[in-house]
């Protein structure tokens, strides 16, 4: 049999659609009587009378800096918590297993409260501390899961091999199975910490300043909050897609055979 | 028999190993003994299920054992001697070759030189080119294992055992997972490399191999040798019933 073309219906089809959705954005755009003033919110940016960065450079700065811990931290709980996972202790097994179920399964906004308003209260930590905290355990859960998905994958007859060889067990961690088992683990780790940069947009509930905080105070004094909101999401968007461009500049380079 | 036998290399000494299969003991290796000295080259012929494969992954520890007692040069597993030590003086060539994938043939076989012998790249890499060469694919050295054929890829499973300069070389199925056409791009390695000298233990299903390159057959029945002898005398003239059946069968 010959390969089969692709039949005409397809893409009239994906033109409709598309031709559809975009009508429906450009009317509801044209039917709101709307006036986009996006010019204000340079002083913002920049802060005029002061020449420093504004709030949203500031929120920003807060943002980057709150999402580059979390990940820091949460992957490298991740990894150790995932390790215990697999472990053959029966006690740190079944903590681990109970710790990604928590941390996976209930609301990050709720978590937050608790630590800020809880456990902080207990121990005083700051909003900033107590939202690094809590997204580095809410990371944390979905690395170990990832972690543990790659070295289940994991052929085991190269490690049969490698201890054939004669190499001790850390070089068999760190030659043989580190560098496939990360590979493996890329694609997910990468939408994994796309999603943990926008999640921490919640930690602006507990008052940590970052963008999202920023573009509530800007709303409330300026009441432009289409024009706030859509330049922050341009934001998180810019950021983001730096994050997944590395991430598959590196899938690449670290492509198997 | 033999009048000048080289060192002992591998003794097994009442060596048992059971599995628990739904309430069924199983039993794999049934008080084995078995020595292995220098410039034998032993084929373990046997049935599925016969022991034969259990039998060489418990000479280098790939598999524990209930009972007994097994030494390589002299060191016993259980004498405290780091495993990955004594598992340096042996090599193992596997059914399905096992290559790191995220190596090219060259670094999966200098990986040994440079992190056991801990020579430096460049040296480790000119040993790797040289077994390549050895093998026949000096022109392969770049590629991945996912680049090369079955037989290739075995072709750079044995020049990877060779690197570490083993005193045995244990061959679990070495031929079973290749085309028929390819079989003998490996066992004519593994012919010259005993004819070299090298002192092997090979688990193979290749009568005609087993038949011109060992220098003794073990037959291995329900975890036990029960018949061994030089191959000539194997095949023609079998003695145990159960040997004279699984030749039977096969021709």
């Amino acid at each position: 049999m010959h390969a089969k073309k692709l039949a005409w219906i397809w893409s009239v089809i994906s033109l409709l659609v598309l031709g559809l959705g975009s009508w429906l954005v450009y009317s509801s755009f044209k039917n709101l009587d709307y006036e986009w003033n996006f010019g204000f919110l340079k002083d913002y940016v920049w802060d005029p009378i002061n020449h420093t960065p504004g709030l949203l450079l500031q929120g920003l700065w807060i943002t980057l800096k709150v999402s580059f811990f979390s990940i820091l931290w949460g992957t490298l709980l991740g990894l150790i918590i995932g390790g215990l996972m697999m472990g053959r202790e029966p006690i740190s097994r079944w903590f681990a297993l109970i710790f990604v179920d928590v941390f996976r399964n209930t609301p990050v906004l709720v978590q937050l409260y608790v630590m800020y308003f809880i456990v902080g209260t207990a121990v005083e930590m700051e909003p900033e501390t107590a939202g690094i905290l809590t997204l580095s355990l809410f990371c944390a859960s979905y690395v170990a899961e990832i972690f543990r998905g790659a070295v289940l994958e994991f052929e085991k007859g190269q490690i049969d091999a490698a201890k054939a060889m004669g190499l001790p067990s850390w070089q068999i961690a760190y030659h043989i199975a580190a560098p496939q088992v990360l590979r493996r683990m890329l694609p997910a780790l990468v939408g994994q910490f796309v999603s943990l940069v926008k999640d921490s947009s919640l930690v602006s509930v507990i008052s940590v300043a970052d963008i999202t905080k920023s573009a509530l105070n800007i709303v409330a004094v300026s009441f432009k909050s289409f024009e706030t909101w859509f330049v922050v999401a341009i934001l998180y968007c810019l950021v983001n897609t730096v994050l997944s461009s590395y991430g598959r500049y590196l899938e690449r380079r670290l492509r198997v055979g | 028999m033999m009048a000048t036998r080289g060192k002992q290399l591998i003794a097994m000494e009442g060596v048992s190993k059971s599995f628990k299969n739904s309430d069924r003991l199983l039993t794999v290796l049934d008080s084995l003994d078995l020595e292995v000295y220098e410039g034998d080259v032993l084929c373990l012929i046997g049935p599925s299920g016969s022991g034969k494969s259990t039998c060489l992954r418990a000479m280098n520890a790939l598999e524990t054992i209930d009972k007994g007692r097994i030494e390589i040069c002299g060191i016993d597993y259980a004498s405290g001697t780091p495993l990955h030590k004594i598992r340096q003086h042996t090599a193992m060539v596997f059914q399905r070759f096992e290559l790191f994938p995220h190596l090219t043939a060259l670094e999966n076989v200098a990986l040994g030189p440079r992190l056991i012998a801990k020579l430096k790249k460049p040296e480790a890499e000119a040993e790797a080119q040289a077994l390549l060469k050895r093998v026949g694919l000096e022109s392969q050295a770049h590629k991945y294992p996912s680049q090369l054929s079955g037989g290739q890829q075995q072709r750079v499973g044995i020049a990877r055992a060779l690197a570490n300069k083993p005193k045995v070389l244990l061959c679990d199925e070495p031929t079973s997972a290749l085309d028929p056409e390819l079989v003998h791009e490996v066992t004519d390695i593994l012919q010259q490399l005993a004819s070299e000298g090298m002192t092997m233990v090979i688990v193979t299903h290749e009568m005609r191999f087993a038949r011109s390159v060992a220098t003794e057959c073990l037959f291995l029945e329900g975890g036990k040798i029960v018949e061994r002898a030089e191959p000539a005398a194997f095949f023609d003239r079998p003695q145990h019933p159960r040997l004279k059946t699984f030749l039977e069968r096969l021709t």
